[in-house]
């Protein structure tokens, strides 16, 4: 429980960290960026803030910034190939069936797993998830509070 | 046929072995209870010293449970049906008519039933013995054991993400289980992007209000740090520990302290 305190005011801080960083980067009232390339930014934010709160421990978190990082694009380009050939090699080995290949699919980083810690990262990629969903809500809601008052 | 009709004086002890004679053992206890009943009504009309001493004996041994080790154990464990005993009592008249015939063998087949009697008792637990290890039987060989450790483990988190998942308890079977957990990510993620959509359309009216804000410039140098994988840049995390909370909530209500 404490454990996920920390981590959801981890995630709170950068999250909300990112979110002025955008904002101020986006600069004087949204010049030169369009808002859907704003809004993927603020997603990027969020699974990236997500993955911060997470650790280094865990796989998901690992693959996703990875995945998000802008430093690295060869890599992401190279791995994929070895990647998916251990993957067969397991499903084939284990008998994964469908739903573990979807899972695979949808868990990011989770196409290297087998079926036991895929599920473990299952349970803390949809813990950290829904901790992010909740946070946004709030700060949306907050924000539109904020939004409504000035209106007036 | 009447019971009372068949039995004469000779054929009363006939009548106490019967029972333990042709019959397979658990069948073979209700009917010398059965007997034992009959016997027990009619012996007090007919005969005197040996129904009456029998009697008088199997009571004292079906008293406590498991005091002798050929009656009052057969007894305990066995059940009795009320069809068996009707059954018994047929094939015990007809054995009965049989012996008739050959009254001199009597003292041979007491010693037989004796003798059976001392079998008896051990085969029982035998069987329930052979039953235990039918069960554990696959539990030996290593691999069957990793498998069953790994299975359990899977099942194990199984069950911890279908106390993640909302509404997951209910759906049976392990292939809609997963089903409802990718169901339940896309959700998630689809929220997620919608919610960064709604941030952005929010953020971008009250953008020159936050504007301004004394914590932009670390913001920025430390987004430029992580975005080299840096989860674990020490000096920052003990700030987020330390007054993350107050953070927030400064943040948030400076704003709306801005606002109005």
């Amino acid at each position: 429980m404490k454990r996920n305190v920390s981590s959801t005011t981890i995630m709170a801080f950068h999250f909300l960290r990112s979110l002025l960083h955008l904002n101020s980067y986006g600069g004087g009232g949204g010049g030169g960026v369009s808002p859907l390339r704003r809004s993927l930014r603020i997603r990027q934010a969020a699974y990236t803030s997500m993955a911060v709160a997470a650790g280094p421990r865990r796989a998901w978190s690992t693959a996703l910034l990875r995945r998000l990082s802008p430093r690295r694009p060869h890599h992401r380009r190279a791995a994929p190939l070895r990647r998916n050939k251990i993957r067969v090699l397991g499903e084939v080995r284990r008998g994964v069936d469908d739903g573990d290949a979807a899972l695979r699919k949808v868990v990011p980083g989770g196409d290297r797993l087998d079926c036991c810690s895929l599920l473990e990262e299952t349970a803390s990629y949809i813990e950290f998830l829904s901790m992010q969903v909740e946070l946004m809500q709030r700060i949306s809601s907050r924000s539109a509070c904020i939004d409504l008052v000035r209106s007036f | 046929m009447d019971p009372s009709s068949l039995i004469t004086r000779g054929n009363v002890p006939e009548m106490w072995q019967f029972p333990m004679i042709g019959v397979p053992s658990p069948v073979r206890v209700p009917a010398g209870r059965m007997g034992h009943r009959d016997a027990s009504v009619v012996e007090s009309s007919v005969t005197e010293q040996r129904g009456g001493n029998r009697s008088r004996k199997k009571r004292r041994d079906a008293g406590p449970p498991a005091a002798s080790e050929d009656d009052s154990s057969k007894l305990v464990s066995t059940s009795s049906g009320g069809n068996d005993l009707t059954d018994n009592e047929a094939k015990c008249m007809k054995v009965g008519k049989s012996q008739d015939e050959n009254t001199d063998s009597r003292v041979h087949n007491e010693a037989s039933s004796g003798a059976n009697k001392l079998d008896d008792p051990p085969e029982p637990p035998k069987q329930d013995y052979i039953h235990v290890r039918a069960r554990r039987g696959q539990a030996t060989d290593s691999h069957s054991l990793a498998e069953r450790a790994r299975r359990e483990k899977i099942s194990e988190r199984m069950k911890i993400l279908q106390d993640l998942v909302p509404g997951c308890n209910k759906v049976i079977g392990k292939a809609s289980v997963l089903d409802e957990i990718i169901n339940y990510i896309q959700a998630l993620q689809r929220q997620v992007e919608f919610l960064s959509m709604k941030l952005e359309a929010v953020n971008s009216r009250i953008n020159s209000n936050i504007e301004g804000f004394p914590t932009k410039d670390f913001g920025v140098q430390t987004y430029q740090t992580h975005s080299s994988l840096a989860f674990a840049s020490q000096p920052t995390r003990e700030y987020e520990q330390g007054s993350a909370a107050e953070w927030l909530h400064m943040q948030v209500g400076g704003a709306f302290e801005r606002v109005t």
